[in-house]
């Protein structure tokens, strides 16, 4: 799956709960929303697009529920 | 559940009873109550011909007249409600002579072929022969007649024969009060009235081909052809339609192992006797030459099939799948099975997954419908099911219809929604084309159409709700009783931002700030407000933004939890709901349980006596994705076809292309089938036992009615490529598989075949809570407890028009086909739909040149194809259309991989296209032409050898 297919994915789930007042809501949205609803190596991947450091395209909600899945 | 008598008149609703008498006998029924009815009840049969208990009575036929003491004449008993007291005869010497005049003056009109007419022995015409005793007609023939009067043929599937019509105008009401299509009327007065189509032969009138009026005919007036060709059927067998998710009940009327018609059960809890084109007559593709009946297999999709035994082909597929999970690991193959096979085979596939596969890459073709529904109801109600049964519609004051087109898409129901809009609801539209419920439906206008832009639906529900909020209409007592405080705060605030105002959003949806606003008041001031929506909600990149909406907007309203309102998806395929309730997604088990949950996981193991993966698997974008990248390489797919059904195409046939092993089960060679490389036929739905579970959550029973012409009904397939697996299933037939379900799933506890034997169908939850089924949801409190707002911001779709691709295309569908057109592509239905076409706007169609008929290339970020144009209003300008039937119209070549937030639903409504005028097909297609001509001679090849 290529990079920025998931990074797209994952930046759409954040703009959803962005809308939410509460940024812990939020952040937790984000993480248990990749949790329940993507496959592990999905998940993998996700950090690792991350860990890699280019993280200029990923939305500032994804980095922070990275931490908790 | 099988009562099939025929009352006379239909049955009516009143809590006030009414004691009579008739022919001595004491009986009470409600009020408003026809004699006729009541005397049925008794168990006597008044004679009669123009009356039936799916019509209202009409009074014209003069044979069911009675005495009534006190009163003078003879009255008909159809047209004639009962009264207190009434003392009623309905048979008397002078009645008696009064019929035989009656009726020796219709048979004096009529041919007297009985012996060869096709309905022979089925005819109500002769059986009221028979009962009022006539042995002779006085009159002659030699006077004017219309014995010679010239059939109508016309319809493919029908025959109009003037010279049988007794003008009872059966046909008539039917076409009005059943189908609400008003094509027929009685043409002339006296003895030159006919039944007419407006002057035009049937196919090209407004008649619809729901066969109402055939199935009124009291004569062989309107008839089969099936039947004028086989004779009269011999037993009747009930089932469940395999089309659409209004699920229909039908008798499937058979001779031998031949089905000679399918007529509606008037006892079926959706459809109460009505029918569509589709499931009446569009069942010729079950017997279809191009059925493939023998497995087949082949190393590569370049080689031609060789034909192999069941048990090589199985061999040969498990040998793969155990192959390719050796060297890529346990998570490499996966499965998808289909919303059109039963709830017993979707829920085997997805055991055989986790079970046997022993990962969860299991997922359903909801994936591209409706899995945002699934999504949103769970999170706002608690479950993901619609909250209403489909009679529900009958009490609403307003409905909304919101991206759904259910005369075409669902035209049982759309007959019913009509009907209820003719007694007075009121009708919103939110879509961007002018669908027939909007003007073009008789007798029916919408009080207001928001004809939105494509893409811009969650900015409409929130305009709406910022009006509910901002000028206190919200159903507060509601509100503060059933909903969690807290989310209903936040959402109310959001909602209630300047920026959600229909002023603040006009532009952006292109409907005007106030006709949003006298929408939202009308919805939300009449008593019980429903709506109504499909793929035209769902299919988006905020796709289930927009369900979570839709339920806000019901809380807010208090449309919830009785009848007449409620959150009603419009399910596409006939069993998306039972597929889904399956488990057939990768993160949830039976019953919508995740796989995570640690006590549905151990009791599953403990029943399946294996482990079970916890976390999610691929969904079918996944899949392909993973495909692509070379780490999925085996795919097993029960009925189902990617290759024409989802986005992108081109990105789907090389995933299938970059797997080792793809096997399909299927009845035909389909797109995806061009691609496979095992084949492993399949079962139609008249050939196996099973269960649909249609839109409003009823469980219907699929009854075998012949043999499978590939030897296996399709849960058995799946059970020996288990047993060849390594995995174990014995299942001895298909109700033990139910069994199985109702044991492991809470809301299907005291579902089985015998209870659907003896209750006809049950909506779920069916359990010691709801030991009767439950046809309305949330009644008293939420599945989830309280019921839970979310907040919707409107993000627009990163599918934007530019320069390049300056107009947007969403897609629908045709009421003569169904989906892929795998199946009504082999009936006479595409004598009315022989092809797809893009709908244009006069406005856009002149600015490029371009005329009714011409071949227009359509091009977008992902493809480009041809289709024919038909220049219309329907749509707006700046807006294109089509319907994606016919694989070679490629209508998803052109649609993107954008996609649903949280579920991945593709993005299907909306896809920035340009048009030019062209003069050839596009390049793909001109690739797919020789592909699949060069597939099918893999297959021909080999029959010819045979």
């Amino acid at each position: 799956m290529e990079d920025q297919h998931i990074v797209n994915m994952a930046n759409q789930i954040a703009s959803f709960f962005e809308a939410y007042p509460d940024q812990t809501e939020a952040i937790d949205g984000v993480s248990g929303h990749l949790k329940k609803f993507w496959s592990p190596k999905m998940r993998v991947k996700l950090k690792e697009i991350a860990d890699q450091g280019d993280i200029d395209n990923i939305h500032h909600l994804v980095l922070d529920a990275i931490k908790l899945i | 559940m099988d009562d099939t008598r025929d009352y006379g008149t239909p049955k009516k609703d009143s809590a006030t009873m009414v004691t009579l008498t008739i022919d001595g006998q004491k009986i009470s029924v409600p009020q408003g109550t026809s004699i006729m009815r009541a005397a049925s009840e008794l168990g006597s049969s008044i004679p009669k011909l123009c009356a039936t208990d799916s019509l209202e009575p009409f009074g014209s036929c003069r044979l069911c007249l009675v005495e009534i003491e006190g009163r003078r004449g003879y009255p008909a008993s159809c047209t004639t409600p009962v009264d207190e007291g009434m003392v009623v005869s309905t048979q008397t010497p002078k009645l008696a002579d009064i019929r035989k005049g009656v009726m020796e003056l219709y048979i004096s009109d009529h041919p007297l072929d009985c012996l060869t007419c096709s309905t022979n022995g089925d005819c109500e015409l002769q059986d009221m022969a028979g009962a009022v005793g006539l042995r002779e007609v006085r009159y002659g023939y030699e006077g004017e007649n219309h014995l010679n009067a010239e059939k109508d043929e016309s319809n493919p599937y029908f025959t109009f024969d003037p010279s049988k019509c007794i003008v009872c105008s059966r046909c008539v009401r039917a076409c009005e009060e059943t189908q609400g299509t008003f094509a027929l009327t009685i043409d002339s007065r006296g003895f030159e009235s006919k039944v007419s189509a407006g002057n035009k032969n049937f196919f090209d009138s407004e008649c619809v081909s729901c066969g109402a009026c055939v199935q009124a005919c009291p004569t062989a007036t309107l008839m089969e052809n099936s039947v004028i060709q086989s004779g009269v059927p011999e037993k009747s067998v009930t089932t469940t339609c395999a089309y659409c998710g209004v699920g229909c009940s039908f008798n499937a009327e058979m001779k031998g192992e031949e089905l000679v018609r399918m007529t509606p059960n008037k006892n079926g809890g959706a459809n109460h006797g009505h029918s569509c084109v589709k499931g009446r007559f569009a069942w010729g593709y079950a017997t279809h030459k191009d059925r493939i009946t023998t497995p087949m297999i082949r190393k590569s999709i370049h080689d031609p099939w060789q034909e192999v035994t069941w048990e090589e082909a199985i061999n040969y597929a498990a040998s793969e799948i155990k192959r390719i999970q050796k060297k890529y690991g346990t998570d490499s193959v996966g499965a998808i099975n289909s919303s059109r096979c039963t709830n017993e085979e979707t829920f085997l596939v997805q055991k055989l997954v986790r079970a046997g596969f022993g990962n969860n890459n299991i997922d359903t073709c909801a994936r591209v419908c409706h899995s945002p529904t699934g999504y949103g109801l769970k999170q706002t109600l608690g479950e993901s099911a619609g909250t209403q049964n489909f009679d529900s519609v009958m009490k609403s004051d307003v409905i909304m219809v919101i991206g759904a087109n259910p005369t075409d898409g669902h035209p049982v129901f759309g007959s019913q929604m009509k009907r209820r809009l003719r007694q007075g609801a009121k009708l919103i539209v939110v879509d961007p084309r002018e669908i027939d419920l909007v003007n073009k439906s008789p007798h029916i206008r919408a009080n207001y159409h928001l004809k939105l832009k494509p893409g811009t639906n969650v900015a409409i529900i929130n305009a709406i709700a910022h009006v509910v909020v901002t000028e206190n209409l919200v159903k507060q007592d509601f509100v503060d009783a059933r909903c969690e405080t807290d989310s209903f705060k936040k959402w109310a605030d959001f909602v209630s931002l300047e920026k959600n105002s229909p002023e603040a959003l006009h532009l952006e949806t292109g409907v005007p700030a106030e006709t949003v606003r006298q929408a939202a008041r009308l919805f939300a001031t009449e008593n019980n407000g429903s709506i109504y929506y499909g793929l035209g909600v769902t299919e988006h990149s905020q796709g289930s933004t927009m369900v979570m909406g839709i339920a806000n907007l019901a809380m807010a309203t208090g449309n919830i939890g009785r009848e007449g309102v409620g959150v009603n998806p419009l399910r596409g395929q006939n069993n998306v709901q039972g597929s889904c309730d399956m488990g057939s997604f990768p993160h949830e088990f039976p019953g919508y349980r995740h796989v995570s949950d640690t006590e549905t996981r151990e009791m599953l193991e403990k029943t399946w006596g294996v482990s079970l993966q916890s976390e999610p698997g691929l969904r079918i974008p996944n899949m392909l994705d993973s495909a692509i990248d070379g780490s999925f390489k085996g795919l097993y797919c029960q009925g189902e076809d990617i290759a024409q059904s989802d986005p992108n195409t081109q990105h789907v046939t090389h995933a299938l292309e970059s797997m080792e092993c793809v096997i399909v089960q299927d009845l035909f060679l389909n797109e995806t089938a061009m691609y496979a490389h095992v084949f492993l036929p399949g079962s139609s739905f008249l050939e196996k036992s099973g269960t649909f579970t249609n839109a409003e959550r009823r469980i219907s029973p699929v009854r075998r009615v012949m043999t499978p012409k590939n030897g296996y009904e399709d849960w058995e397939v799946t059970q020996m490529l288990s047993n060849a697996l390594g995995y174990s299933m014995n299942y001895n037939h298909a109700s033990e598989i139910l069994d199985e379900i109702a044991k492991i799933t809470p809301t299907f506890t005291n579902v089985s075949f015998e209870r659907l034997d003896q209750q006809g169908s049950i909506q779920w939850p069916c359990n010691d809570d709801h030991p009767d089924g439950t046809p309305t949801m949330h009644v008293d409190e939420f599945v989830r407890g309280k019921g839970k707002f979310f907040i919707t911001e409107y993000i627009p779709t990163t599918e934007k028009v530019n320069k390049r691709f300056p107009l947007i295309l969403t897609t629908g569908r045709i009421l003569s086909q169904y989906n892929v057109g795998a199946q009504t592509r082999r009936t006479n239905n595409s004598k009315w739909h022989s092809e797809d076409l893009i709908e244009v706007h006069p406005h856009d169609a002149e600015e490029r040149g371009i005329n009714e008929g011409d071949w227009v290339g359509i091009s977008s970020r992902a493809g480009e194809t041809v289709l024919r144009c038909k220049v219309t209003e329907r749509v707006q300008p700046g807006v294109v259309y089509t319907t994606f039937h016919h694989p070679f119209s490629g209508a998803n070549v052109i649609t993107t991989d954008n996609s649903d937030w949280a579920t991945n639903c593709p993005e299907f409504k909306v896809t920035a296209v340009q048009l030019t005028k062209v003069t050839q097909l596009s390049s793909w297609q001109e690739k797919y032409k020789s592909f699949s001509e060069e597939q099918i001679s893999f297959v021909d090849s080999k029959k010819e050898k045979v």
